[in-house]
C-alpha cells in the first residue's frame, strides 16, 4: 500500500491508541495536518505551542499514558521547548512531533528553520531527526516505548516536510510501542531492605512521583500501616498517601510543616522511594535526615547516590520492589515511635484552615475541598497559590494534582487543566492559579472556550508576583521591586471576552455561596478571588538552610 | 553538591560503544556540558561492517566518576560504557600526534582571536 510519511504518522498514532493530539499547524507540518484531516484522531487547536505542549502534558499526567503534541518548524519548535523541558524534569511521557524544513534546505538558514534536534538534546529523554519516510516505521513506535519505559519522559521526533510528503510502499505495519517490562529488584536487595526495616526503631517513608508512575500507592499504604511508618511526600508524591491518614506527614521541604521536618530529623531509617532528593524537598542536604540509614529505591540508576549517598540503593520499579517486600514484612506496632509521631503532629502541624475566612487563600482552599468531589483533578500554576494547595488541599489519591514541580513553569495550570479535562471528562478539573501565572498562557482561554471543557479556574488574585514579593519581604530587606502589578486587570471581563463565564468574589455579599454556585455551573468558568497581597506562605525554609531552620508564622515579624 | 566522601579521581579514559548516527557525538558532549562534568578529549570512529562506533573519552579530574558513567548509560544511543584504568591519558596528548600537515596547527590557530 502506497502511503505518505504524514499518513504513516497519523496511522501509527491511531494504532498506538492515541485519541487526542494538541498542536498548531504551520508551513513545515501542513502535510501532517492534511493527513490528520482524514484520520480518526481528534485535534485540539492550541493558541500557542507552549499551550499545546501543556495540554498534552495534562492528558499524560491524568492518565499515565503518553501525550502527543504537534508544532511546526522554527518558532513552533522553540515555543514547545518549555513544555518539553518541563516534562523532562517532572518525568511526564510525551511524544512531540515537529515539522522541519525540507531535507535539502537543512543547514541553509531557511525560513522558519531552527536546529530542533540540537535544541532538544539536553531537555528530552531522547530525540530523532527523521531522514526518510520508512524510518518513521521504526522511530514512532520506539518513541512511545521510550516515553513510557522506566522513568518516563518526553521524546521529540523532528520530521522534515519532504519526509512527510515522501510516498513509500508499506506492506506491514509495526507493532505499537509498548513500555519495557518493569525492572525487578534482586532477591538480595529485598532481603537487605527487610533486615534494615526490622532493625529500625524510627523509620520514615519519603515517597514521590516514582510511586505514582509505578502505580504503587496502594502498596505504600499497606507497607506504612503494616510496619507503622509515617509517610512524607514530595510535591509530586501528594496523593500517594491519603492526607487525612494518621501516618501522613504531608509534603516535606521548603514549605512543609515543622512536624514533618522534626520527624525526618529524628528518623533512624529513611525509605526513599521514587524520589530524587530535590533541594526544595531536602533543604541543606548535609543536614537532611542526618541520623538515618538511607534506602533509596528508584528506577533511574543515576538517581541513586546522585545527591545523597544511600546505604542501600535499589535500581528497580517501586511497585515491583514493594510487591516482593510486602508479603515478608511482619506487623510491627512500634508503639513508642507512633506515640512520638502523634505527639509531634499534634504540636507542630500546620495551623488549621477550618476557621479562616474564604477570602484568605488557605480558607478558600479548605472551602473548595468541601465543595468538590474527592475525585476532582487540581492543576496549579507556580507560586504562592501552588504551595498553599500543596500544604492545604487534602489529596486522597494519586494523579489528582498536576503541577510543574521541577521546572516550576508559570503558565502551566490552564493548558494542563484543558488536557486533564479532555482526558478525564468524567471528573471536575479545577485550575488554581495566580494572577501572575495565568497571564503567561492566557491565550489558552480561547482553546478552553472552543472545546468547552469542564475547567473551573480559581484565580487567587493578589496583584503581585506573590512568591517573589514574599522573598523580597523576607530575604531582601523588604525592598519590593518589579513584583507588584500596577494595572488592575479585569479577569472576569477578560474571560468574558474569550467567551467564558466569570464570577467576581470581590465585594460579594456571600462569597461562599457564589463560589459554590460557580463550581456547580456546567462548563468553564473563571472565579476571581481577591486575596491580601501581603499574605505569606509559611512555614518557609530560607533557600540553602536546613529544613529545621524554618520561618514560622510567629517568627515572621522578626524577619521582616 | 555531593556530600560523598569519595576522593577526586584523576583523569581517566572511558570507552563507549555507541550507535553510529549523526547526533550521537552531540548527545555525549552535551551531557558533559550540562552536568558540569569535565571532558578533555574525544577520539571516535566507526566500527567496520557495523552500525556502531567506538568512542574514547578523556574524562578530567572528577569527583563523581560513577555519576558520569551512570548518566552516559542513560543515553539511548550509548550501548556500553567501560572504564579503562590501563589506558594512559597520554593517548590524547596533541603534541604526540605524528600526522602529516598537523605540525603548524597551533601557530595557525593562534592568529584567530
Amino acid at each position: 500500500m502506497k502511503v505518505s510519511g504524514a499518513h504513516i504518522i497519523t496511522h501509527l498514532l491511531e494504532r498506538q491508541g492515541v485519541e487526542i493530539v494538541s498542536g498548531i499547524p504551520g508551513g513545515a507540518n501542513l502535510p501532517l495536518y492534511d493527513a490528520l484531516s482524514h484520520s480518526r484522531l481528534r485535534h485540539v487547536l492550541a493558541r500557542h505551542e507552549q499551550g499545546a505542549g501543556f495540554i498534552a502534558q495534562g492528558m499524560a499526567r491524568a492518565t499515565g499514558r503518553t501525550g502527543v503534541c504537534l508544532g511546526t518548524s522554527g518558532p513552533g519548535a522553540t515555543n514547545l521547548i518549555t513544555a518539553i523541558a518541563d516534562a523532562k524534569l517532572d518525568s511526564v511521557p510525551l511524544v512531540v512531533i515537529t515539522g522541519q524544513v525540507p531535507r535539502a534546505l537543512i543547514g541553509t538558514d531557511a525560513f522558519q528553520e531552527v536546529d530542533t534536534y540540537g535544541l532538544t538534546v539536553p531537555i528530552s529523554k531522547h530525540n530523532y531527526l527523521v531522514r526518510s519516510a520508512s524510518e518513521l516505521l521504526q522511530v514512532l513506535p520506539k518513541a512511545f516505548m521510550l516515553a513510557e519505559s522506566g522513568r518516563p519522559g518526553p521524546v521529540v521526533v523532528d520530521v522534515p516536510k519532504d519526509v512527510q510528503t515522501e510516498v513509500i510502499d508499506v506492506t506491514e505495519w509495526p507493532a505499537p510501542g509498548a513500555p519495557e517490562p518493569a525492572t525487578i529488584p534482586s532477591y538480595a536487595a529485598v532481603e537487605q531492605f527487610l533486615a534494615l526495616l526490622q532493625r529500625a526503631e524510627r523509620p520514615v517513608l519519603y515517597v514521590g512521583g516514582g510511586v505514582v508512575a509505578a502505580q504503587a500507592a496502594d502498596l505504600v499504604i499497606a507497607l506504612a500501616e503494616r510496619a507503622s511508618i509515617p509517610v512524607a511526600m514530595t510535591l509530586h508524591g501528594l496523593g500517594v498517601f491519603p492526607a487525612n491518614h494518621r501516618l501522613s506527614l504531608g509534603m516535606l521541604g521548603m514549605h512543609g510543616a515543622r512536624s514533618t521536618a522534626i520527624l525526618l530529623d529524628e528518623a533512624d531509617l529513611l525509605l526513599a522511594i521514587g524520589v530524587r532528593f530535590d533541594d526544595r524537598a531536602t533543604g541543606k542536604l548535609s543536614e537532611f535526615c542526618k541520623h538515618a540509614t538511607v534506602v533509596h529505591v528508584d528506577v533511574d540508576a543515576s538517581e541513586i547516590h546522585k545527591l545523597k549517598p544511600a546505604n542501600l540503593g535499589i535500581v528497580a520499579d517501586a511497585r515491583a520492589t514493594l510487591e516482593r517486600l510486602l508479603p515478608r514484612v511482619s506487623i510491627q506496632p512500634r508503639t513508642h515511635w507512633m506515640q512520638r509521631v502523634a505527639e509531634v503532629k499534634r504540636r507542630h502541624s500546620l495551623p488549621p484552615a477550618a476557621d479562616l475566612d474564604i477570602l484568605n487563600p488557605v480558607g478558600l482552599l479548605h472551602a473548595l475541598s468541601r465543595l468538590i468531589p474527592a475525585s476532582s483533578i487540581i492543576t496549579t500554576d507556580v507560586g504562592q497559590h501552588q504551595m498553599w494547595v500543596a500544604q492545604y488541599y487534602p489529596f486522597m489519591k494519586p494523579r489528582r494534582l498536576q503541577t510543574s514541580g521541577g521546572l516550576g513553569t508559570m503558565g502551566f495550570g490552564l493548558p494542563a487543566a484543558i488536557g486533564a479535562a479532555l482526558a478525564r471528562p468524567d471528573v471536575p478539573v479545577i485550575c488554581v492559579s495566580g494572577d501572575g501565572s495565568l497571564l503567561m498562557n492566557i491565550q489558552e482561554l480561547a482553546t478552553l472556550a472552543e472545546c468547552n471543557a469542564n475547567v473551573k479556574i480559581v484565580l487567587l488574585n493578589n496583584r503581585h508576583l506573590g512568591l517573589v514579593r514574599q522573598q523580597q519581604t523576607l530575604f531582601y530587606g523588604g525592598r519590593l521591586h518589579a513584583s507588584q502589578f500596577h494595572t488592575d486587570t479585569d479577569f472576569v471581563g477578560l474571560a468574558k471576552a474569550f467567551g467564558i463565564a466569570g464570577t467576581e468574589l470581590e465585594g460579594a455579599t456571600d462569597p461562599h455561596a457564589q463560589l459554590a454556585e460557580a463550581l456547580a455551573t456546567p462548563g468553564p468558568i473563571l472565579i476571581n478571588v481577591p486575596i491580601h497581597p501581603m499574605e505569606n506562605v509559611l512555614p518557609m525554609v530560607p533557600p540553602g538552610a536546613a529544613n529545621r531552620d524554618m520561618i514560622e508564622i510567629t517568627q515572621e515579624v522578626a524577619h521582616v | 553538591m555531593s556530600e560523598s566522601m569519595e576522593p577526586m579521581s584523576g583523569p581517566c579514559v572511558l570507552e563507549l560503544l555507541v550507535q553510529n548516527h549523526p547526533g550521537v557525538m552531540l548527545h555525549v558532549a552535551s551531557l558533559f556540558a550540562r552536568r558540569a562534568f569535565n571532558l578533555e578529549g574525544i577520539l571516535c570512529g566507526p566500527l567496520k561492517d557495523s552500525t556502531m562506533s567506538r568512542m574514547l573519552l578523556l574524562v578530567g579530574a572528577q569527583v563523581r566518576l560513577d555519576q558520569v558513567v551512570r548518566q552516559l548509560e542513560k543515553l539511548h544511543d550509548v550501548i556500553e560504557v567501560n572504564q579503562h584504568p590501563e589506558i594512559s591519558p597520554e593517548l590524547f596528548e596533541p603534541s604526540d600526534w605524528r600526522i602529516a600537515g598537523l605540525a603548524d596547527t597551533q601557530r595557525k590557530s593562534a592568529g584567530k582571536t
